[in-house]
C-alpha cells in the first residue's frame, strides 16, 4: 500500500540536530559536566569470584576511613526481588536480582557500595571492607548449567524463573503447522549452527547517575538512561519511596545501545542520597562498564531449512541456546526475538518450529543490546539460506526474493510469538525489500562478481561477495505506551514535551520535525523538552526501535489535536468555518485573509480575544497496534588472505526501507553506526574470560572496537516507502543496521574460500584454521 | 593513573638525574609520561623528568650512515623528521608510524619505548632490525647492543642508569632496505606478532642482514642464525625459502590467548618470506 | 609544584600536585568539561586537547609536562560564542550524534587542518584513527572535517582576495 510520493515541508529533510550546537560547543549537557562537583561520590565493591556465598561482611574499618559517609551492603538494605531490566510493567524478566545479596554470581557482581567525600576516600573505603567468601563451584557454560546439580538461583524469593532447578531462566517453544513433517518431506534440507560471543555496547560515556533529596523531600535522580519512567518505577519498588516522591531527569546521553535500558546505579545513588541527605554521584569506569554492566547474550542457534527443488521454503526449525549469565534480565524477550524478528521474514515456509532456553551461568550479565536477539538469529538463518541457494543451484539473491515476505502478506509468527508472550496479528503494509536488494546488488556489483573474483584471485588472496537480508520492528505492539504534550506559546512557538528519550540518536529532532510538519510551522518554532518524569508525559523509553514510530505517532496525534484547537478558535474569532482554515508555514489561512500564527497566538492568552483566553495545549497517547518492520539488505565485498586468515572488507553497502526517513541524515547515521558496530561484532569485538570466569580484556586497549583504519566507508542507501500506520509514513531504524554484518561477512568468506565460519568473531586464526582443515 | 607522587624533579644534568634516583626504586624517570600513566601504578612516589636534559637531538652522518637519536625524542618526530625519510630507504620513519595512534606517538618517546619492557613493542624490533645500540649513562657513558635489552645483566644495569639514546651504524658502503610487519587485531592495537628485517647490499651481495621478531609473545629478539645465513649471499629470490624455515626454527615462538603456537609460526614464515622477497625485490628492481 | 602555563589564552601560575592528570585539572579546577574521559588509557581520544598545537591525550598527561606550554581545549577554539567551521560542519553533516566524542574529534581535526588545509579523505581517516566514535560509523565525521576544510580554505581565499 505504498502511497504516491508525498511532498513534505519539514519531514524528509535533513535538518541539523536540535541539540547539535550545544554538543559541538562542548556545553555542559552531559551529567558529569552538569554535576561536575557533588557532595559525595560513590563506587561499588565487586565480587572477585564467579560464584560464592558471602559468609561475613565487616565494614568496621571502612567506616573509619576519613571521608567515608555511607556504606551499603546486603545487611543494611531492603531485600526486594526485582529485575534490573527497564521494561514495561509487568516486566517479562524474572525477579531474580537484589540490591545486594549474600550470594555473588559472577566476577563483577555487586558486594557493597561506599559513598564518600572524594574518589580517593571511596576507594580506600572499598578496600577496607572485609568480606569472607565461601567459594562455590562456578558454572560458565550454559549447556553444562542445564545439566548441573548446582543452582545459581536457589533463593526462595525469586519469581518468574522458568525452571530454577535446571538453571533455565526462560524457555520458548512455538510451532506453526508441523515443521518436523515439512522438513522430512522437503526435497532439500540444509542446516547451520552458529555461535556468537559476549560483546559489549561500549558507549563512550559510561553509566552515570546522581541523586539528592530536594527542599521538599523529593528524591531527584539525574541519570544517563534510556528509560526514565522505568527507573522511577523500579527505584520506587526496590528503595521503597513512593513514585510521587521521585523525579527522574535524563540529561544528554553519550551513547547507550541498550546498556542503559537497565537500572544499574539509580537504586544505589538513591539510597545514599536518602541516608546522607547529600547529593551523590556514581559513575562506572571503563573497566566496570565492561565487567559489571551489561553485555550481549552469547548464543548458539541451529537452523534447519527444508525446501523444494526450486528453492521454495517448506519448513524451518530454529533452536536457540542463550547464555543469560548470572541474572535473567531480558532473558525471555531476547530469546523470543531470535525467532520473532527473523522467522516472519521468510513467510514462504508454512511450517515453522522455534524453541530454546535462556540459561543461567556464572558469567557477566547480558541484557538489551541493539538488535536484541535478531543478530544472533540472522547469523544462522542467513548462513543457512546461502547453503540452500547452493544446494538448489540458485543465486543467493533470487532464493531470498522468492521466499521473503511482501506487502499485504503476513506471517503466523507475528501472532504466535511476541515479547516473551503471544504476539499480535500483523500484515505488512510497506516493504521495499526487493528494491533494497536490487540497489545494494548494483552498488556492490553483484552481477559482475564472477569476473571480479577471477581477475583478483591469487594463490594467497581470495575475493568474495556476500549478502544478507533482515527485518526488525518498530516498537512493541500493545505493550509500549508513548505520550506527548504540546502547548502553544504567545509568539507562535510550541513547547513539545515528550517522555521519549534521546540517546544521541537525534530523536528530539525527529519528534520536533514530526510536530512541525503536522502543525504547519517551522522546525525552529518547536522547543523540545524530553525525559523528565515530573514534566513530560509517560513514555516506555528508547528501546525496541520504538521512538520514531511509537513516540512519533504520539507527537503526530498531539500536534493534530493542537492544530485543530487553533483552527477552531481562529474560526470562531474570525467568523469562519473550521474546515476552511489551514495552517501553512506558520500562517493561518482563513477565507477572510491570512494571519501569522504568532499574531494569533498572543491573542489566545490576552484579553484581546473575543472568546475566552486560554492555554492551547493537548496531551496524546499512543499504544501501537502493530510493529511495522523496517527491512534491509546488506552486501559485502571482501578479500581473505589465505595465509593469515585475515578478512579485509573492501566495500560494504546496505540499503534500508524505513518508510519515510523523517530526517534522512540521521537515519543514515543510525544505519552507518549500527553497521560499524556490527562489523566490530563480526570481526574483532569479544569479551574474553579466564577459566574462573573473570573478564581478561576489560579496556579499549584489549577489546577492539573498529576505528577509521579498520573499516572502509560504509555506504547506506535509503529506499523510502510509505508506512500508512507510521507518522508521516515512517518506520523506526535504530536497530536493524546491526543485523546484517555477521551473516553477510560469513557468506562472503564462504564465497571466497568455500569455508563456513560458524563462530563469531571471525578472527584471522579461526579463518586460518578452517582453511588448514579444508586443505 | 599515578596516585602517590609527592616529588617531581627536573634535573639539569645527567649526574643530577642519576643522583636523584633512590635505591628503593620508588623513583621513576619520565619523558613522555605515556607509559607510566598507563601502568596504573601506586609505586612511583618521585618522578624525575628528563625533559630538560636536551636528550632530544638527532645526528645523522650521511657519509658514514651513522645515526644517533636522543632518548626523549617523540616517536612522531621520528616519523616526520626530514632527515629520516631516506634513512635505510625510509625504514625507520615509515614503520614507526605503525606504533600506537597519532596522539600516542606525540607523547611517547624513543627512550620510554625501550626501557618499558613491553614484549609487544613495535619500536624495539624495528630498532633491532636496524642493528641499533643503546646509549646509556650510569655515571659514565656506555653503549650496548640493543639485542641485550632483555638480558638480566643489562636490565640490572638499566636499573641504575639513564637511557640517553640509540645509535645505528649502517655499513658505510652499500644500500640498506627493509620491511617491517605487524600483526594485530585492529589497526590501533598492540602487536600479536611483529617482524622486521633490513638487508644491506653491495654489488648484488648481501653485506649485512638484521632480522628481529617481537611479541613471540615474549620479548623481541634478533634472529642471528638467519642473519648469518643471509650475509654474504647473492641477492636471489630463492634465499627466502631457506631463511623462512630457519626463522621459524629459531624465532622461539609460543602460544598465548591471542595466537596459538602453530598460527604464530605460520605467520613468522609468512612475514619472513614476504620481508625477504620484498627487500630482495627492491634491490633487484634497481 | 609551581607551574606556569596557558589554557585557552589565559595564563596560569599555579601550584599543582605533580600526579594531577591534565584532564582532571582541566575538568575539575578550570571547569572545562568539554574534555571527556571515555577510557582513561589513551585508546578513545575523547580527552584530546592541543598542547603547543599538537594533539595529546589529556588522560595520559601529567601537569608537570605542560609547564611552559599552551593548552587549547574546545572551549577556546573560537572567541566568544560563534561557531568554528569545524563545529558548524560537525553539526551540518551529522558528525555529531551523541556528541560525547565530538570535542576530541574536533580538537584532533583542528590540528590536522592547521597542518594540512586540504587533506584527502584517506588522510583524514588516517589522522583520526586514535579516536573512537560508537554512534556514527565515522563517515559523517570524515564528511565534517572535509567540509570544514573547504570552508576554511574558501574563507582564507576570501580574506586574501
Amino acid at each position: 500500500m505504498s502511497g504516491e510520493e508525498k511532498e513534505y515541508d519539514v519531514v524528509s529533510h535533513s535538518f541539523p540536530k536540535v541539540d547539535g550546537e550545544a554538543l559541538a560547543k562542548g556545553r555542559k549537557v552531559f551529567l558529569d559536566d552538569i554535576e561536575n562537583s557533588t557532595d559525595l561520590v560513590a563506587s561499588i565493591l565487586t565480587s572477585p569470584f564467579a560464584h560464592a556465598q558471602i559468609v561475613d561482611l565487616d565494614t568496621t574499618k571502612a567506616e573509619k576511613v576519613p571521608g567515608v559517609e555511607s556504606i551499603l551492603h546486603y545487611g543494611n538494605v531492603p531485600r526486594v526481588p526485582h529485575t534490573t531490566a527497564g521494561q514495561g510493567y509487568p516486566e517479562p524478566s524474572p525477579y531474580d536480582a537484589y540490591i545486594f545479596d549474600d550470594r555473588v554470581r559472577f566476577v563483577g557482581d555487586r558486594v557493597a557500595a561506599v559513598a564518600g567525600t572524594s574518589w580517593e576516600a571511596v576507594q580506600e573505603g572499598l578496600q577496607a571492607i572485609e568480606v569472607e567468601y565461601k567459594e562455590l563451584d562456578p558454572i560458565l557454560d550454559p549447556d553444562r548449567s542445564r545439566q548441573s546439580e548446582i543452582r545459581i538461583h536457589p533463593e526462595e524469593d525469586s519469581t518468574g524463573i522458568y525452571d530454577p532447578e535446571k538453571n533455565i531462566a526462560a524457555h520458548v517453544d512455538i510451532e506453526v503447522g508441523d515443521a518436523g513433517a515439512a522438513l522430512a518431506d522437503a526435497d532439500v534440507v540444509v542446516t547451520a549452527k552458529c555461535k556468537t560471543q559476549f560483546a559489549q555496547h561500549a558507549p563512550i560515556e559510561p553509566h552515570i547517575a546522581t541523586a539528592h533529596v530536594d527542599e521538599y523531600d523529593r528524591l531527584i535522580i539525574r541519570t544517563s538512561t534510556q528509560v526514565p519512567f522505568h527507573v522511577r518505577r523500579i527505584v520506587s519498588q526496590v528503595v521503597g519511596v513512593p513514585i510521587k516522591k521521585i523525579r527522574v531527569i535524563k540529561p544528554r546521553v553519550g551513547g547507550a545501545f541498550g546498556v542503559k535500558q537497565e537500572i544499574l546505579l539509580e537504586d544505589l545513588v538513591s539510597l545514599f542520597a536518602l541516608r546522607t541527605g547529600k547529593k551523590v554521584k556514581m559513575r562506572l569506569s571503563r573497566e566496570e562498564e565492561f565487567v559489571s554492566s551489561r553485555t550481549r547474550h552469547p548464543m548458539e542457534v541451529e537452523v534447519e531449512l527444508g525446501a523444494s527443488k526450486d528453492g521454495r521454503l517448506k519448513g524451518i526449525r530454529m533452536e536457540a541456546l542463550s547464555n543469560t549469565g548470572a541474572y535473567g534480565t531480558h532473558s525471555l524477550t531476547v530469546l523470543s526475538n531470535v525467532g520473532s524478528k527473523t522467522l516472519p521474514l521468510y513467510n514462504e515456509a508454512p511450517d515453522v518450529h522455534f524453541y530454546g532456553d535462556a540459561v543461567y551461568t556464572n558469567m557477566p550479565v547480558p541484557g538489551a543490546y541493539r538488535g536484541y536477539g535478531a543478530p544472533q538469529g540472522y547469523y544462522s538463518l542467513e548462513v543457512a539460506m546461502d547453503k540452500l541457494a547452493e544446494e538448489v543451484g540458485m543465486d543467493p539473491i533470487e532464493i531470498r526474493k522468492i521466499n521473503h515476505i511482501q506487502e499485504e502478506e503476513t506471517s503466523p509468527i507475528f501472532e504466535k510469538l511476541g515479547e516473551g508472550k503471544e504476539g499480535t496479528v500483523q500484515y505488512i503494509h510497506s516493504c521495499k525489500l526487493d528494491e533494497c536488494i536490487d540497489v545494494g546488488a548494483e552498488r556492490i556489483r553483484w552481477g559482475e562478481r564472477g569476473s571480479i573474483k577471477e581477475a583478483h584471485d591469487t594463490e594467497d588472496k581470495a575475493r568474495g561477495f556476500g549478502m544478507s537480508i533482515n527485518m526488525q520492528g518498530s516498537g512493541i505492539p500493545l505493550v509500549d505506551l508513548a505520550a506527548a504534550r504540546l502547548k502553544l506559546n504567545e509568539d507562535g512557538s510550541f513547547n513539545l514535551f515528550v517522555g521519549a528519550t534521546d540517546l544521541g540518536t537525534g530523536s528530539d529532532t525527529v519528534l520536533a520535525q514530526i510536530a512541525a510538519e503536522t502543525l504547519g510551522v517551522d522546525l525552529d518554532n518547536i522547543v523540545v523538552y524530553s525525559s523528565d518524569t515530573d514534566f513530560t508525559p509517560f513514555d516506555s523509553g528508547a528501546y525496541a526501535s520504538s521512538t520514531t514510530y511509537v513516540s512519533g505517532n504520539a507527537v503526530k496525534k498531539v500536534a493534530e489535536d493542537v492544530k485543530s484547537q487553533i483552527i477552531d478558535l481562529a474560526a470562531t474569532q474570525y467568523g469562519a468555518d473550521s474546515k476552511d482554515l489551514e495552517i501553512e508555514e506558520g500562517r493561518i489561512h482563513t477565507p477572510g485573509g491570512t494571519i501569522d500564527l504568532s499574531d494569533f497566538a498572543i491573542l489566545t492568552t490576552s484579553g484581546e480575544l473575543e472568546l475566552d483566553q486560554q492555554q492551547i495545549e493537548a496531551t496524546a497517547s499512543e499504544v501501537p497496534a502493530e510493529s511495522p518492520p523496517p527491512f534491509a539488505a546488506h552486501f559485502v565485498d571482501l578479500e581473505v588472505d589465505k595465509r593469515t586468515g585475515e578478512i579485509e572488507i573492501l566495500k560494504y553497502v546496505a540499503a534500508v526501507d524505513c518508510g519515510t526517513a523523517i530526517n534522512p541524515n540521521l537515519a543514515e547515521g543510525q544505519m552507518e553506526g549500527a553497521i560499524v558496530n556490527g562489523i566490530g561484532y563480526a570481526l574483532t569485538e569479544e569479551m574474553e574470560f579466564s577459566n574462573s570466569g573473570e573478564m581478561i580484556n576489560p579496556s579499549f586497549f584489549d577489546y577492539k572496537i573498529p576505528n577509521t583504519e579498520d573499516i572502509p566507508e560504509v555506504e547506506v542507501i535509503l529506499v523510502e516507502s510509505e508506512e500508512p500506520t507510521g507518522p508521516h509514513g515512517a518506520k523506526s531504524v535504530g536497530e536493524i543496521g546491526i543485523d546484517g554484518a555477521i551473516p553477510a561477512i560469513s557468506n562472503a568468506v564462504r564465497d571466497a574460500t568455500g569455508i563456513t565460519i560458524t563462530e563469531s568473531p571471525f578472527t584471522p586464526e579461526k579463518v586460518w584454521k578452517k582453511l588448514q582443515e579444508a586443505k | 593513573m599515578l596516585k602517590n607522587v609527592t616529588e617531581y624533579h627536573i634535573p639539569g644534568s645527567l649526574d643530577e638525574a642519576l643522583s636523584l634516583q633512590d635505591r628503593e626504586s620508588r623513583s621513576y624517570f619520565i619523558a613522555g609520561g605515556t607509559g607510566l600513566a598507563l601502568s596504573n601504578s601506586n609505586r612511583p612516589v618521585e618522578l624525575i623528568d628528563l625533559g630538560k636534559l636536551h636528550l632530544d637531538e638527532l645526528h645523522l652522518e650521511d657519509e658514514s650512515g651513522k645515526l644517533e637519536i636522543g632518548a626523549t625524542t617523540k616517536i612522531q618526530q621520528l616519523v616526520e623528521l626530514d632527515e629520516l625519510q631516506d634513512f635505510a630507504g625510509g625504514y625507520l620513519a615509515n614503520n614507526l608510524e605503525k606504533v600506537g595512534s597519532y596522539p600516542i606517538r606525540n607523547a611517547g618517546t624513543l627512550g620510554g619505548s625501550i626501557v618499558r619492557p613491553f614484549p609487544w613493542s613495535d619500536v624495539v624490533p624495528i630498532l633491532l632490525s636496524l642493528g641499533a645500540k643503546i646509549r646509556y649513562f650510569d655515571g659514565t657513558h656506555g653503549v650496548r647492543d640493543l639485542n641485550n635489552l632483555y638480558s638480566d645483566d643489562f636490565r640490572e644495569t638499566l636499573r641504575n642508569s639513564i637511557v640517553t639514546g640509540i645509535e645505528v651504524d649502517l655499513p658505510e658502503v652499500g644500500e640498506t632496505r627493509g620491511r617491517f610487519y605487524k600483526f594485530s587485531r585492529s589497526e590501533f592495537d598492540i602487536a600479536s606478532l611483529n617482524l622486521g628485517c633490513t638487508l644491506t647490499a653491495l654489488n648484488g651481495k648481501i653485506t649485512r642482514a638484521r632480522m628481529a621478531v617481537g611479541a613471540r609473545p615474549s620479548f623481541a629478539r634478533r634472529l642471528t642464525e638467519v642473519e648469518d645465513f643471509l650475509q654474504g649471499q647473492s641477492l636471489e629470490n630463492d634465499l627466502a625459502e631457506e631463511a623462512t624455515e630457519m626463522a621459524a626454527d629459531t624465532a622461539g615462538v609460543t602460544g598465548d590467548r591471542k595466537m596459538s603456537k602453530d598460527y604464530r609460526l605460520a605467520q613468522v614464515r609468512k612475514m619472513t618470506e614476504e620481508a625477504l622477497t620484498g627487500v630482495i625485490g627492491d634491490f633487484l628492481e634497481q | 609544584m609551581e607551574l606556569e602555563f596557558t589554557v585557552n589564552g589565559r595564563e596560569y601560575v599555579q601550584d599543582v600536585p605533580p600526579d594531577t592528570r591534565l584532564i582532571d585539572f582541566l575538568r575539575e579546577d578550570l571547569n572545562l568539561t568539554s574534555v571527556k574521559e571515555g577510557c582513561g588509557v589513551g585508546e578513545c581520544g575523547s580527552c584530546t586537547v592541543l598542547v603547543d598545537g599538537k594533539s595529546i591525550l589529556s588522560c595520559l598527561t601529567y601537569m608537570p609536562e605542560i609547564d611552559g606550554k599552551e593548552v587549547l581545549t574546545l572551549e577556546g577554539i573560537t572567541d566568544g560564542d560563534e561557531l568554528h567551521p569545524l563545529q558548524q560542519a560537525f553539526i551540518d553533516t551529522g558528525g555529531v550524534q551523541c556528541g560525547f566524542c565530538t570535542p576530541g574529534f574536533i580538537m584532533v581535526a583542528l590540528e590536522l587542518l592547521n597542518e594540512n588545509p586540504d587533506p584527502t579523505r584517506d588522510e583524514i581517516r588516517k589522522w583520526i584513527e586514535g579516536n573512537i566514535c560508537r554512534c556514527t560509523g565515522y563517515r559523517k565525521i570524515v564528511d565534517a572535517i572535509e567540509l570544514a576544510a573547504r570552508w576554511m580554505r574558501e574563507g582564507q581565499e576570501a580574506v586574501e582576495a
